[in-house]
């Protein structure tokens, strides 16, 4: 069976790594992005499995991503979003925006790899 | 003109300087040069860290994987994964005898722990102290530097290497304010038993802001368990003990009442203020007593803080203490908190009287019963005497004609209401009656619709009033000294004699010698000033709330020099004020003497005998038209002396000569304790032998008071 491709978009390479290679231990293949002008090309091109992006990136923030996949690309494919700024407003904003997911930092990876399985999951198996 | 032929005569000063033209070319040529230099160090460092940046950054990207395996890496992974950490583990080993390496791998893990958590971020704290980064840290712990020593206490407590904790509490007496700062944070995150060490060590000052890091730290430990902080109110920093009540209040830890209610008495005002805060937070019912004691000797600062605590917990017993504020505290903040206490305990007592016209007060409408119950007239009263006082400061002549209104409202009721009442008013009408005639005699004395001579015509009525009184049962009594106390004035004075003298309820005794202390003060300021000057005053604060440095109803803050002395830095500076209080200083200084006695060194007491010496001296020398020698004084007098019944006052202190044995069943035929007390305040004489059989007691008065008795005495035989 063909692995998962999810796209990880994160300005921290060091964590980008980290996350990459739990998630690739657990059978998926994850491409790395660290700004969002080469997320917005990339999933322009080929859209992945599912996003994780942060909401705090370059050129291109993690909430503009949820609206331009939604809206421009008309895609519902599970996207997750991480960011430091827990606040109540940027959680609903995700939301609202269609995110599936949000997960504050700092990340547990153990955690966010159950939290991408179960949406995935959620949106193939259905 | 003399200055232009100056300028003609020194023409060097404008003309340019003569500069050979090679040394011009020299100095062009090192400008260049150091242009150069310049331009190059400028390159020459942009790249360098350009470069460090590079191979930092080349070197973060070789490192991540390595590190994410060492995260991640378990022992059931496949052969393949394991021959992989095996060969890491070799490789790191390599590396890690490299400084810079183990310098950018240390900075990785440091950067890493913050984004990662749960079991990852254990793995990371375990892994940096297995590749022995920490012994790094540990020396930067020992540079001169204090910006290093900061990052290695930084590095050590956010990698949570709880060896470290002797190490690093070695800093939170240092003397670099980062540092100790740093090391105060540190102790708190690697053990539970941080805070303990910290407040059990700090010799120097917590700031507010660090306080509430050192809060958020704690409150950022897992599973925290604090300790009970009341134990560090007994701490010599004050500090300390701030931060211990800011503790007490975070954790909610309010079995430390009586630690708190004690601290009211602190001498520092931010000590005072925090522990005012947790008890009414806390709300400590039983430290309202306290606060009131220590009220009078606060800053406005701290009262205004009693007096919002007061509001809170308080209820209506307190009342009675936030009036007085209202009246003697000439600070506004303080009196406005006290009103703004009066209507928190009792909404609207005291309502808005600025530009209120009282044309458009609405008269009060009488009740369909046609009776008043003692509640609604008490409001009634309360409101009426409010309204008195703030248009009193403004224009007499327009409050009468109104006060008049408002009591021919209430008198005309009277009848009325009897007339439609068929029934025959039985037992609990006396009561009403009784209390109407009280509240009515009130009002026409605080509308100055009585006189002095008024009053005396009242004499009939407390006659009456006294045997009723005699009538009641305890319950009744007891009611009716609650009455007394809340809208008593003046012309009760009688009543409460008698009340002194005929009850057999002690504590009804004191209510009434306390009333009728208070109603000897309330209603004219004439009285004050009377008993400021000559008299030892008859003030209810001073003697309901205990205040040793309230002397004769001066504050010591009333004396000119307090303020000075107050900033008197030095010694010299001390003497040289007192020296002048000697010279110039005269009764009013008295209590501030007398403070000064109880708090300074030898030297200066020595100094402060010798003035309180000369002050009573003078005063005892000057004659009392000397005292009294301004208008206002005199006129104060007058009117104090027309209102001093002096027929009552004589029998008060012939009494117990002609009657000796009024009073057999309850004191053995002496006058009660409390009436000895008043005759001492009113000042009122009887000779050795009487003051022996009266009270069986023989008091030794202080020079001062023999010296203001004898004023009194000297005026009432001038009267």
């Amino acid at each position: 069976m063909e692995p998962k491709k999810l796209l990880l978009a994160e300005d921290d390479a060091m964590l980008a790594s980290l996350l990459k290679y739990r998630l690739e231990k657990d059978g998926y293949a994850v491409a790395i992005k660290t700004n969002g002008k080469e997320v917005k090309q990339d999933i322009a091109e080929h859209l992945p499995d599912a996003i994780i992006s942060d909401v705090m990136m370059p050129y291109f923030s993690g909430i503009e991503l949820v609206d331009f996949l939604r809206n421009d690309l008309k895609s519902n494919i599970p996207i997750i979003l991480i960011s430091a700024a827990s606040n109540e407003e940027n959680v609903i904003s995700a939301f609202k925006m269609g995110a599936n997911d949000f997960i504050a930092k700092p990340v547990s990876p153990s955690e966010l790899l159950i939290r991408v399985t179960r949406e995935i999951e959620r949106y193939y198996c259905t | 003109m003399y200055l232009s032929s100056k300028t003609y005569q020194l023409p060097f000063l404008i003309s340019s300087p003569k500069i050979h033209t090679d040394l011009l070319w020299d100095l062009t040529l090192l400008f260049v040069v150091l242009a150069g230099l310049y331009f190059f160090f400028i390159f020459f460092f942009k790249n360098r860290s350009a470069t460090l940046f590079k191979k930092r950054k080349s070197k973060r990207a070789e490192l991540a994987p390595i590190i994410s395996n060492f995260l991640f890496h378990s022992p059931e992974d496949p052969k393949t994964e394991q021959r992989e950490y095996v060969e890491l583990k070799i490789t790191i080993r390599e590396y890690l005898s490299d400084k810079y390496f183990r310098k950018v791998l240390a900075d990785i893990l440091f950067d890493l722990q913050k984004d990662v958590a749960g079991a990852t971020q254990e793995r990371l704290y375990n892994l940096y102290v297995e590749l022995g980064l920490h012994h790094d840290a540990y020396q930067k712990l020992s540079n001169w530097r204090w910006n290093t020593v900061s990052k290695g206490i930084l590095e050590l407590s956010q990698m949570k290497v709880t060896d470290a904790f002797h190490f690093i509490s070695k800093f939170i007496n240092d003397k670099r304010g980062v540092v100790r700062k740093q090391a105060e944070i540190a102790i708190i995150s690697l053990k539970d038993e941080g805070i303990n060490h910290l407040l059990d060590n700090t010799k120097y000052a917590i700031s507010e802001w660090q306080q509430l890091r050192l809060i958020e730290a704690l409150s950022s430990l897992k599973d925290y368990r604090p300790p009970k902080f009341k134990t560090w109110l007994i701490s010599h920093n004050k500090d300390v003990v701030l931060f211990s009540l800011r503790l007490i209040k975070h954790f909610n830890q309010n079995e430390a009442a009586a630690s708190i209610t004690e601290l009211v008495k602190h001498k520092n005002d931010q000590v005072k203020i925090a522990a005012i805060s947790c008890i009414k937070d806390f709300n400590f019912n039983e430290a309202n007593s306290v606060l009131k004691k220590v009220f009078w000797n606060c800053s406005a600062m701290v009262k205004v803080q009693i007096l919002d605590t007061i509001g809170a917990i308080g209820d209506e017993g307190d009342l009675m203490f936030l009036n007085e504020i209202g009246k003697l505290e000439s600070n506004f903040s303080v009196v406005n908190k006290a009103h703004a206490a009066i209507n928190t305990i009792s909404p609207d007592s005291i309502l808005p009287t600025e530009n209120i016209v009282e044309d458009l007060v609405a008269p009060i409408t009488k009740s369909e019963s046609g009776l008043y119950d003692v509640e609604f007239l008490e409001t009634e009263v309360e409101y009426s005497e409010v309204v008195v006082k703030s248009e009193k400061t403004i224009e007499t002549k327009e409050i009468e004609v109104e006060e008049i209104e408002v009591f021919n409202l209430v008198e005309k009721k009277e009848p009325k209401a009897k007339e439609e009442t068929e029934e025959p008013i039985e037992a609990p009408d006396f009561k009403i009656q009784e209390m109407e005639r009280e509240l009515n005699k009130t009002l026409n004395f605080s509308l100055g619709l009585i006189d002095a001579t008024a009053l005396g015509k009242g004499e009939d009525e407390s006659k009456e009033t006294q045997e009723d009184y005699a009538q009641m049962s305890k319950e009744q009594r007891v009611k009716f000294v609650d009455t007394l106390e809340s809208v008593g004035d003046k012309r009760e004075t009688q009543l409460l004699e008698f009340i002194m003298e005929h009850e057999e309820d002690a504590e009804l005794r004191f209510r009434a010698f306390n009333t009728l202390k208070s109603v000897g003060k309330k209603p004219e300021q004439a009285v004050e000033i009377v008993s400021k000057t000559i008299t030892p005053s008859v003030e209810p604060t001073a003697k309901l709330e205990p205040e040793p440095l309230k002397l004769d109803g001066i504050l010591p803050e009333e004396s000119i020099f307090y303020d000075l002395y107050a900033y008197a830095s030095d010694m010299n500076s001390k003497e040289i004020l007192i020296q002048e209080i000697i010279s110039i200083g005269d009764e009013r200084d008295i209590p501030f003497l007398v403070q000064l006695q109880q708090t300074e060194t030898d030297i200066i007491k020595t100094l402060v005998d010798k003035a309180l010496e000369t002050i009573t001296k003078a005063i005892s020398e000057k004659p009392l038209d000397d005292v009294l020698d301004n208008s206002v004084a005199e006129v104060a007098v007058d009117n104090a002396i027309d209102e001093i019944d002096f027929s009552a006052l004589q029998t008060l202190v012939e009494e117990p000569e002609t009657k000796p044995n009024t009073n057999t069943d309850s004191n053995g035929g002496l006058i009660p304790l409390e009436l000895c007390f008043l005759y001492d305040e009113l000042g009122i004489l009887y000779d050795e032998n009487n003051k022996k059989e009266d009270l069986g007691l023989n008091f030794e008065l202080s020079k001062e008071f023999e010296v203001m008795v004898k004023s009194n005495n000297y005026s009432l035989q001038n009267e």
